[in-house]
């Protein structure tokens, strides 16, 4: 586990150092605080609908679509591409702390994305404002992880290439296919189990429960799956080294 | 503590390594010694745990690399051959990760490090960046990190490859001063390197085992085939070439391959012989007698190919295993 905070320290300092570690988060606020201000304006005050403008609008998706692939391309493209693979995996570490360590650095990275949330709640309540913190909070929940499971594809993808553009191609691809699961999965009409899970796959589904405020075990359970998924699937990846 | 049991290696068609078995024992230097494409790489890559072996087995320290692959990799030290390096982080900063990640105790992290540091020659470089340093001082930035846990297993994949000569000194003798107590596998393109820094040499070629033997031991093996290059003035060269041809043992007499580069009254020879007698006197004597001038008298090394066809009697051909 100690292994693991080093990891998730170490990428974090990777981050902050990047051109991605500036670019990303002022772009993502500038256009996120843009959005919300304008929502604001648009519906004349209404704190309620402009923060479910803010995660989980148009814009939230569209933003996200591109955020995730900047975070996750370099995670173990790059160590691959450069050889510091070689000096990390033949350090006494696992496989999967390896992997821990970048999804939760990635995680955190993005959860500070959302810094300005709190600001942004705090100056509606000046201004006079009252939302439902309680949903607020569930919607959040829900953005967080959407993140992780984003993240975590992300990751997988970065783990195929020691490219950084064909993992982020390959990201957006991934990101695609996972949201649209439900459309993905009638292409093969002929599998009956994916037939009665139908939209149960789909997690906007499950995503939109959260922006209602309902926080149900179910979603959280299926997401939180689906990332243990990827990250497994990534850290196979890098034991397939082995099998070549 | 290093111990290789009839590993094989395969790439797809490329046949990497065949049967190799080895051990280094504490307190020995060994030295793997052989040209690009040799399998000294990937068997080094095979015992640190990075790629499986296709067959057989290895052990560090006692722990088997595929079966107990964490311990064993807590026991060793590696400076992988190209010294990959993160580029955004300090010097100080790399090597206090690398000492956390590798679990050396908190209270002992700073004397470590400050140890290798000091070690490797890196005092004024604590601050730098890792990825703008020059191609020597990485290569030290490597070597500190392999060092920091303070391993008993060491294995470094051609240590003095950009250094310049004093480092290579310097790291020769850190090497030999590790080689005291602990256990160290090199490798090395070059014989005379092997030869001062290793009490063990195994020369690989093509993925095997061809000689396992000690400085001295190759010496006596080669050392008939090591040509000696004089440099003569006094006489005409025909002469001194027909003169040195008498002596015993020496089968031949050419010009140096460097011999266009002094013209005037100097003649540089390569005497070729095949006597296990050192021949340096007998010249020096016979040069004494002919009332010649010497400025010139030593034997010369070996390239790898000479020395493949010294002990195998063939010709071991050119390039590696996938030529
Ligand atoms: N990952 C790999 N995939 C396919 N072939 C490989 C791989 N790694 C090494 N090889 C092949 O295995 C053989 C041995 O390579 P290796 O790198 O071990 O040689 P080496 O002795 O270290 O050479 P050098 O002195 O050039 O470093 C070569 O033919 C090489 O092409
Ligand atoms: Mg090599």
């Amino acid at each position: 586990m100690r292994n693991v905070l080093t990891l998730v320290v170490r990428e974090m300092g990777a981050y902050f150092r990047s051109p991605i570690g500036y670019s990303v988060p002022i772009l993502f606020w500038v256009l996120a605080g843009l959005r919300f201000y304008l929502d604001l304006e648009w519906t004349q005050g209404d704190v309620e609908a402009a923060l479910a403008q803010l995660m989980g609008g148009v814009h939230f998706w569209l933003l996200t679509f591109l955020i995730v692939p900047a975070l996750t391309m370099r995670l173990l493209a790059e160590e691959r591409r450069s050889g510091t693979l070689e000096m990390l995996l033949t350090a006494p570490v696992e496989d999967w702390e390896v992997v821990a360590g970048k999804f939760l650095g990635a995680w955190l990275f993005y959860a500070f994305l959302w810094v300005p949330l709190p600001l942004y709640l705090a100056a509606v309540i000046f201004l006079g404002g009252s939302p439902d913190l309680g949903a607020v909070a569930a919607n959040f929940l829900g953005v967080l992880l959407v993140g992780a499971l984003f993240l975590a594809v992300g990751l997988f993808c970065s783990s195929l290439t020691s490219n950084q553009i064909i993992a982020a191609l390959m990201c957006a691809v991934g990101l695609l296919v996972v949201s649209f699961l439900p459309e993905v999965a009638r292409l093969f009409p002929r599998i009956l189990w994916i037939q009665i899970a139908g939209d149960q796959l789909s997690f906007f589904h499950h995503f939109d429960e959260f922006r209602s405020g309902v926080v149900d075990g179910r979603p959280v359970v299926y997401i939180l799956t689906l990332i243990g998924l990827a990250l497994f699937l990534t850290a196979r990846s890098l034991e397939a080294r082995k099998w070549r | 503590m290093i111990e290789a049991i009839s590993l094989h290696k395969r790439f797809g068609p490329v046949q990497a390594l065949r049967d190799v078995s080895f051990g280094v024992a504490q307190g020995e230097v060994a030295a793997f010694l052989g040209p690009n494409g040799a399998g000294k790489t990937t068997c080094m890559r095979i015992l640190t745990g990075f790629l499986p072996a296709s067959a057989g087995r290895a052990v560090v320290a006692g722990f088997d690399v595929a079966a107990q692959s964490r311990a064993a990799r807590a026991a060793l030290g590696y400076l992988p051959e190209s010294v990959p390096l993160p580029g955004d982080m300090r010097v100080r900063e790399y090597l206090d990760f690398r000492a956390r990640i590798k679990r050396v105790a908190v209270r002992q992290r700073r004397r470590r490090i400050a140890t290798v540091v000091e070690r490797c020659g890196l005092e004024t470089m604590k601050a730098r960046l890792v990825g703008r340093l020059s191609k020597g001082y990485r290569q030290r930035v490597g070597l500190a990190d392999a060092l920091v846990a303070d391993p008993p297993v060491l294995i470094f994949d051609e240590p003095t490859v950009g250094l310049d000569p004093n480092q290579t000194v310097e790291v020769r003798r850190l090497i030999a001063e590790l080689g005291a107590e602990r256990t160290v596998l090199l490798s090395t393109h070059i014989l005379s390197e092997a030869e001062a820094i290793s009490g063990r040499i195994i020369i690989i070629h093509h993925g095997r085992i061809l000689i396992e033997d000690t400085p001295a031991g190759l010496q006596r093996r080669v050392h008939a085939h090591r040509p000696i290059r004089v440099e003569i003035a006094g006489a005409a060269a025909p002469a001194c070439r027909a003169a040195l041809a008498e002596l015993t043992g020496v089968r031949r007499v050419a010009a140096a391959d460097d011999a266009g580069s002094h013209g005037g009254e100097w003649h540089g020879l390569a005497v070729h012989h095949d006597t296990e007698t050192d021949l340096r006197e007998a010249i020096f004597a016979l040069a004494r007698e002919r009332g010649w001038r010497l400025r010139e008298l030593h034997r010369e090394d070996l390239s790898l190919e000479q020395i493949f066809r010294a002990v195998t009697g063939a010709d071991a051909g050119k390039g590696g295993a996938d030529a």
